[in-house]
């Protein structure tokens, strides 16, 4: 039974390294259409290993990239934002979005965000939800320890039950953050403009009264949960603070 | 008006011509002075002074004769002789003589009247000035419920147009109305004039405010424009101009001799009012859409036109785009327009600049545009024709401007240049080498994963099992019944040990002694009776209330009673010890079980 066990893991851990190969294989391909100024094709192979369910920093970056040497320069916003979520390509793609956005012909104006949103963005990129709960967990196991410590050690009881309320305390803040962290994220993306110039309307349909135009590069806050009645259209908070329906099919959402 | 015939030129005319000539010059000369008669007022009271005066401007000094009356109907000339002043003026050395003369006339039939020319002799050459035409009503018209209404100074918003179009101009004039006999010193506009919804810019056409004479409701005022507003209305629909509030310096007890006084006149009795205008609400219009052509909200009559800065471009470098908007309209409001450009083109920020000019009556100047564009590979450009519409308040309609197409070309780079081409690799660098590949579909949030529950359920079990420990703990200090029922076999044992560890110490007293504490100790100790003082038969019959089975009572019985006997007859081997220490040990088992 031990030998098949060993057997297994052997060709699990073969199988693997060899995807993960064929991934990188086809990447270096790509890279090399890149450099040739192959665009087009650099595109279709970086979008067939995407279409495998595998993403890198590095694989988003090089799409932006080749999508704004065809001058589509929504799309390659929207490849450089996902690449800027990576900490190895974070620099990079930072470089690259400020090159792009220079580039549109028109900019949106930007309403900065609210303290609270700023605040639990930041935990969001920082720590991430698993991150936040770890953190909680953690605090929840000291508290805890303390607390019990606490029942059963008359001479340190009082500072070990405040230092427990305290460890408690933090952790209750953490899952709190990590609930809202999470919320957001489920609920909104980000999307980007990737059409010239689209209506954001009032009603998701038509005839419905205009609110505002946004043009290519604009991003957006998509919500999923307004969205979902909707399939066609997406409602949207542009960067000016401006709320509205705009037609899915010009917009890529992250 | 003077009929003219046609003019054949002939030899006699053209002989004649130097002459014709010299006689226009000498003309011109001679006219070298202005002559006109004013009234003091165009509309006055039955029996009203009012003044004719005839005023010769010119350039030197002159033979002026005393101007001739003609005869006046409904009036009557107080002095035939009118009183002469003379002032002389020099600018930038130009010597300016003018010489007023003035009749007082008094009104004596009510009627409109045309005072005819009047005659005047200058440098011995007859001249005449223009009719005037002035109109005498009677008192009897004047309205006593306008006199009552109107307070004796008070300020008006006046706008020239009051359905507007957005982006029309229109002119706000601040008019203030101040009875006779009173002056305006100062005035001072303060803070708080709202005009929500306009683009407002003051014209700078009003040096110094000059008063005329008027009759509102049958009583004369005066009125002078202070200021004057350019606005423009940047939305449709019902727009206010709020009151506007201004600081008036004003005398009352005004000379006698001056019936207008100059504006800023002096006498007595100095205050300070403070006035406001009443609103002043405009309707306005909506802009018609304009029909496939673009829009840069320009109203008025402008003109646009679009160059290049030149026509050919290296790959990389920049060309300007300039748009240029002028004429009389809303210039400062004028959007850029939003050109159709070609793919392969990179704009940069464009710039804006404007030159607004505020003098007379209507905001004119220039808006230019300047879009810089750099094409990204070699090849002939070409910016599509343009029809931009611009909206013709006077005939409310749009007119549309043709903007031509232009073209341009873009040559290659030479190698030393930095073309936009070689800005893009610096910008954007792809990562080659091995990437950090992980799996794209999304692990669904943590709060659904086991592991985090079962994290979560280990602290809580732990917290659950700590407090029952504390409780039990608590309970064993704090219930002494509680603590001797959880201790009664343990102490039990303990004694049961004492006894085995002494038996082969041949101390059979304290072995019995040892197992019968052991019994009695956990019967009182379970039983929750007192610890001492009760007899081994009081215990028995304790114990039998408690439905202890015969057999179990029976070798209780026994092993107490064989615990006495032994404390007053110590007998026995170390075999029966050992039997009767196991028996105990079993009887103690047994009665756990029971009790």
């Amino acid at each position: 039974m031990r030998r098949y066990t060993f057997l297994g893991l052997i060709l699990f851990l073969i199988f693997s390294v060899a995807e993960i190969a064929a991934q990188q294989s086809r990447f270096d391909e790509a890279n090399e259409m890149l450099e040739e100024s192959q665009y087009q094709d650099a595109i279709q192979l970086y979008k067939s290993i995407a279409d495998e369910g595998y993403e890198s920093g590095a694989l988003w970056l090089n799409m932006g990239i080749a999508y704004s040497q065809l001058d589509s320069l929504g799309v390659s916003k929207f490849y450089l934002m996902k690449a800027s979520r990576f900490k190895e390509t974070e620099d990079l793609a930072e470089e690259s979005l400020e090159y792009v956005n220079d580039r549109f012909s028109r900019q949106s104006a930007v309403l900065p965000p609210l303290p609270w949103d700023r605040f639990f963005n930041y935990l969001g990129d920082r720590f991430g939800v698993s991150g936040l709960v770890f953190i909680a967990l953690l605090f929840l196991y000291f508290g805890v320890a303390l607390l019990i410590w606490s029942w059963f050690r008359k001479e340190f009881q009082k500072l070990l039950k405040v230092s427990a309320a305290i460890l408690l305390s933090v952790c209750l803040l953490f899952f709190l953050f990590s609930v809202i962290v999470n919320y957001q994220q489920n609920r909104y993306g980000t999307g980007v403009m990737v059409e010239r110039q689209g209506a954001v309307y009032e009603q998701p349909r038509e005839e419905a009264p205009v609110v505002s135009m946004a043009f290519e590069g604009y991003t957006m806050r998509v919500d999923f949960k307004e969205s979902e009645e909707h399939p066609d259209w997406k409602y949207i908070r542009l960067e000016n603070g401006m709320f509205g329906w705009v037609q899915d099919s010009l917009l890529m959402v992250f | 008006m003077r009929k003219i015939g046609d003019i054949v030129p002939s030899p006699l005319v053209l002989l004649l011509f130097p002459l014709i000539l010299f006689s226009f010059a000498e003309n011109s000369w001679a006219q070298d002075f202005q002559l006109e008669a004013t009234v003091s007022e165009n509309q006055v009271f039955i029996g009203e002074q009012f003044t004719i005066s005839v005023e010769v401007t010119g350039s030197s000094m002159r033979n002026v004769s005393l101007p001739v009356l003609p005869e006046l109907e409904g009036m009557r000339v107080l002095s035939s002789t009118p009183s002469r002043s003379t002032s002389i003026s020099i600018i930038n050395g130009q010597t300016t003589t003018t010489t007023t003369y003035n009749f007082s006339i008094i009104a004596r039939e009510t009627g409109e009247y045309t005072i005819p020319p009047i005659s005047i002799e200058i440098d011995g050459e007859e001249r005449q000035t223009n009719p005037i035409r002035v109109e005498v009503i009677e008192k009897g018209q004047l309205s006593q419920d306008g006199r009552s209404q109107r307070p004796e100074i008070y300020l008006e918003i006046q706008v020239d147009e009051s359905n507007p179009v957005p982006g029309q101009q229109i002119v706000a004039s601040v008019v203030l109305f101040f009875r006779q006999g009173i002056e305006v010193t100062s005035f001072q506009p303060t803070a708080g004039w709202r005009t929500d919804g306009f683009w407002k810019e003051e014209l700078q056409n009003i040096s110094q405010p000059q008063a005329e004479s008027i009759i509102i409701d049958g009583v004369r005022y005066r009125t002078a424009t202070l200021m004057r507003y350019a606005l423009f209305p940047n939305r449709s629909g019902e727009l206010t101009l709020s009151g506007f509030p201004i600081n008036v310096g004003i005398r009352t007890q005004p000379s006698r001799n001056d019936p207008f006084g100059s504006f800023f006149g002096s006498s007595a009795n100095q205050r300070r009012v403070s006035l406001e205008s009443e609103p002043v609400v405009l309707n306005v219009r909506t802009l018609p859409e304009a029909s496939n052509a673009t829009t840069i909200n320009a109203v008025g009559d402008l003109r646009v036109e679009r160059r290049l800065s030149k026509n050919e471009v290296v790959t990389g470098e920049t060309i300007e785009l300039v748009t240029q908007v002028e004429g009389v309209g809303n210039i400062p409001l004028v959007r850029r327009p939003q050109y159709n450009i070609p793919d392969g083109i990179d704009f940069f920020t464009p710039q804006e600049n404007s030159n607004v000019e505020r003098r007379g009556m209507a905001i004119r100047g220039d808006k230019t545009f300047t879009e810089l564009m750099a094409p990204r590979a070699p090849g002939t450009y070409s910016l599509p024709a343009e029809r931009i519409a611009v909206y013709d308040p006077q005939n409310r309609r749009y007119r549309y401007i043709n903007l031509p197409a232009i073209e341009f070309e873009a040559l290659p780079a030479s190698n030393n240049q930095f073309t936009s081409a070689d800005l893009r690799t610096v910008q954007l660098t792809p990562v080659t080498g091995l990437a950090v590949w992980k799996n794209s579909d999304p692990a669904g949030s943590v709060f659904r994963l086991v592991w985090f529950w079962l994290l979560l359920i280990v602290p809580a079990a732990a917290l659950i099992v700590a407090y029952q420990k504390r409780k039990f703990d608590l309970r064993l200090h704090s219930d002494r019944a509680f603590a001797r029922v959880h201790f009664a076999d343990q102490l039990a044992q303990d004694r049961i040990l004492h006894a085995r560890n002494i038996v082969n110490e041949d101390r059979p007293k304290e072995i019995y002694n040892s197992l019968h504490k052991a019994v009695t100790g956990f019967l009182t100790d379970k039983l929750s009776l007192p610890e001492a003082g009760l007899s081994d038969q009081e215990l028995l019959e304790k114990v039998t209330e408690h439905g202890l089975n015969a057999d179990l009572l029976k070798r209780l019985r026994g092993i107490l009673d064989k615990c006495a006997t032994i404390s007053y007859a110590p007998s026995g081997t170390r075999a029966d010890f050992r039997s009767d220490i196991i028996k105990t040990e079993k009887l103690i088992s047994e009665l756990k079980e029971q009790l």
